[in-house]
């Protein structure tokens, strides 16, 4: 059975270690020698790693057991702490000398970046409502979890309590820099967004840097004496170097260029997707981790001329995850392995020559077996999917003369397509129709019209905009698309249904007429 | 563009070339439900950044076309104005219409996420601008979202004032992340308003007003406008009355609460 890959690997700011990431799970191994000191896990060979494997422990609160997958992970710049948070909104701060848990919190929501200010005495989230929050490390157990203002249907007065968020974006935030000096904070989001903001005082926003034509996964202050130079990646092919306090584009750099291959479509809804950077000090390289992409771009910063410029291609023998530089400049490297490959991670010298020795131990019992390798690419969510609707139709109507033409491979007959159909879509509540049918233009009769039209289109469950009786993730709503006008005047006009969390069924916004065109 | 009138730049007018009168739009055929969800990804256009943003399609008298190209009815050369007035769901552009005369120098700009609603205000603006030649060349409609694309669209500081009147008032609980006042869009307000902007809030919902008073008092970069001296500005009493909804509210006899803030600031 295949090795379960290491999410993230994520060096230790003052001593020899790094912490990589698998599931729920912590492993921490000594880069000088790549013994595995401690571990969340049970280790069956202890003794084969040559010293004895420090147990990584949790708080004895077993409901606060690590179950689900660690999502972030961030060292405080002394090296004492590390915090890590998990798709289960859970954060927790851990002691990295003893490798205790000391405290945990429930997030209001999933957070996307995690960074610790520079005395440590904060840490700093980015969620995936866009939420940025300054919070108090120390941090007692039992803390009420912020969530509680969210779930409180009745009281009016309990907006304000638990934390604040000092600053958000009206999208996901992907990731979030703290300037060296800690005056500024940098925030991206899904929607092609860098902003500066002051630092605690995040309602004071300096700037935007913009220029990103598709999300921005991933931002990092660039080493070096001005600190002024910002390094971004995006899902739009580039990486770009901003002087970011005046928000100004120094540089953008073409990945499909640098990886020889062509420019992408236009309309391509995909592109290139940049997943996370590592950064090594002492050479000012950076590691490129693009996505699905077993290519690994090591850039040359030049902080005189502003720019970074490729160094060299590693061909690695899988996907890459994550790639992190450790205190001595080795390359540590994780992946999804290739067909007929086990190894999960390589490391790689000063000279980018690969370091098998080092790698052995975590190579051979450093995760978990599993059957299956899950999707461990997340950047889906990100994507927006705004295919246009003639177009589908265009495809539908193709696909209908193809049938009538005799083609084999033809799409089901409308009935059983139908049927196809809605078991994805339920029917909708009694309400929907009464509460829809009174503005202007909308009436029982179009809505029975819309309705037909989506239960006998076969790509509606590829539109995308809107899930269909799906979750949206970023508002924690459900939505439910009862109907499509695809011709006559209301073209491109969706009625969906708000499906509500609460109350299982939307009995209240049911009817929300979303606009697509 | 149809309906402007095809006068090349500087060219004096003459009575001659002006088309008939153009019947204005009818809202009837415009009817959208109030309220559009503000955190899906719809179909919007917007700029990269405000620098790439090309006006001349909205502000034909103030903006050269982009890409050089030469319009028929539209400047060669930019005015050098900017927008610096927002209406941020402007709805049916009550207001607009309205300040257009009031301001006659001021770029204004009326941002609204529902499609159809948006169409009915450009065409009522392009119908204006064509039986009123010389008035109407500084108020356009974007459809946008304001709540994720205003930095795209204008720089630090660069309007004036900005409009939230009668929004969406997003009753239940779990929707008031949706409302158009939030202590964190509030910072992107500040950012897009100039030290001393104004912002001009009205509601015929007293629950809604009184979130609005708490957070804009609560915030650090807004500062609450006496009463008093809101009398000697002119763009107060359209604020109250020249919106659709703000006559609808007439219409019913409903309270109308407004709260005006001026943006300060709090750097050192």
């Amino acid at each position: 059975m295949p090795l379960l890959p290491f999410s993230h690997i994520i060096r230790h700011p003052t001593k020899d270690i790094v912490v990589l990431s698998f599931g729920e799970h912590l492993q921490a191994v000594e880069t000088k020698n790549g013994v595995i000191v401690a571990s969340t896990i049970e280790l069956e060979e202890r003794e084969s790693n040559g010293l004895e494997v420090q147990p990584i422990t949790n708080t004895p609160d077993a409901a606060q057991e690590n179950k689900a997958r660690v999502q972030v992970l961030a060292f405080s710049p002394d090296g004492a702490f590390l915090a890590t948070a998990a798709d289960d909104k859970i954060m927790k701060i851990w002691d990295t000398e003893s490798w205790k848990c000391l405290g945990t919190r429930t997030l209001v929501r999933r957070s996307n970046a995690l960074e610790f200010n520079k005395d440590g005495s904060h840490v700093v989230t980015a969620d995936k409502f866009g939420d940025v929050y300054n919070m108090i490390r120390d941090l007692p157990d039992s803390v009420a979890p912020t969530k509680a203002a969210e779930t409180t249907e009745d009281g009016d007065e309990d907006e304000d309590e638990g934390e604040q968020p000092i600053l958000g974006h009206v999208s996901m935030a992907t990731d979030l820099a703290l300037s060296k000096d800690n005056k500024y904070i940098i925030t991206s989001d899904r929607d092609e967004h860098i902003r500066v903001s002051q630092y605690p005082k995040g309602h004071n926003i300096e700037t935007y840097c913009l220029g990103h034509t598709s999300f921005v996964t991933t931002i990092r202050v660039l080493p070096g004496e001005s600190q002024k130079y910002l390094l971004s990646g995006a899902g739009d092919a580039t990486i770009r170097v901003w002087e970011f306090l005046k928000g100004l584009e120094v540089q953008t750099f073409n990945i499909r260029e640098a990886l020889g291959m062509p420019p992408s479509e236009p309309d391509a809804e995909e592109d290139v997707t940049v997943f996370s950077f590592a950064i090594c000090e002492k050479k000012n390289h950076i590691a490129v981790v693009i996505e699905k992409e077993s290519r690994l771009l090591i850039l040359q910063w030049n902080e005189d001329a502003a720019k970074v410029e490729l160094h060299k291609i590693i061909e690695l023998g899988g996907k890459p995850l994550s790639a992190e530089y450790d205190r001595s400049g080795n390359l540590w490297t994780s992946v999804v392995p290739e067909e007929g490959k086990t190894d999960i991670v390589t490391v790689y010298d000063n000279e980018y020559t690969q370091q098998d020795d080092l790698a052995k131990y975590v190579n051979t019992f450093g995760s978990k077996a599993v059957e299956v390798i899950p999707d461990l690419f997340n950047t889906e969510e990100l994507r927006k999917h705004t295919t246009d609707w003639r177009e589908l139709k265009r495809a539908r109507e193709e696909k209908e003369a193809a049938r009538l033409a005799g083609d084999p491979d033809a799409p089901l007959s409308k009935k059983k397509r139908k049927n196809k159909n809605s078991r994805k879509i339920p029917e909708p509540p009694a309400q929907a129709s009464a509460s829809t049918s009174s503005e202007g233009g909308w009436s029982m009769k179009k809505e029975k019209e819309y309705r037909r039209h989506v239960t006998q289109l076969e790509y509606f469950d590829i539109l995308g905009l809107i899930l269909i009786s799906g979750r949206d993730e970023l508002t924690d709503e459900s939505f439910l698309i009862l109907g499509r006008c695809v011709d006559g005047v209301d073209t491109g006009l969706l009625l969906v249904a708000e499906l509500h969390s609460d109350n299982g069924c939307g009995n209240e916004s049911v009817g929300d007429k979303g606009q697509l065109e | 563009m149809e309906n402007t009138p095809t006068v090349a730049a500087g060219e004096k007018r003459q009575a001659e070339e002006i088309p008939a009168e153009v019947r204005l739009p009818q809202k009837k055929y415009f009817r959208q439900r109030a309220h559009a969800n503000v955190f899906s990804d719809h179909h919007l256009d917007y700029p990269v950044s405000p620098a790439h943003m090309d006006w001349s399609k909205n502000f034909p008298k103030h903006f050269a076309p982009k890409d050089g190209e030469v319009v028929e009815g539209a400047v060669a050369v930019d005015s050098g104005k900017k927008v610096e007035f927002a209406d941020i769901g402007c709805g049916y552009g009550g207001l607009l219409v309205a300040l257009s005369t009031v301001f006659p120098e001021t770029l204004m700009l009326g941002m609204e996420i529902r499609v159809k609603v948006e169409e009915y205000v450009n065409q009522k603006i392009l119908a204006l601008r064509n039986n009123h030649p010389g008035s109407y060349d500084n108020v356009s409609i974007l459809r946008m979202n304001a709540m994720k694309f205003l930095p795209n669209f204008f720089e630090k500081h660069q309007l004036s004032k900005m409009f939230f009147l009668f929004p969406d008032p997003h009753f239940k609980k779990r929707k008031h992340k949706a409302r158009i006042i939030t202590p964190t869009l509030l910072s992107e307000y500040a950012y897009v308003l100039r030290p001393g902007g104004i912002i001009y809030t009205i509601s015929d919902v007293k629950d809604l007003h009184l979130w609005m008073v708490k957070h804009l008092d609560a915030h650090p970069l807004f500062a609450r406008i006496p009463d008093e001296e809101l009398v000697d500005d002119p763009a107060v009493e359209h604020v109250r009355n020249a919106t659709e909804e703000g006559q609808k509210v007439e219409r019913n006899k409903g309270d109308k609460y407004l709260a005006c803030y001026r943006r300060i600031t709090d750097e050192d």
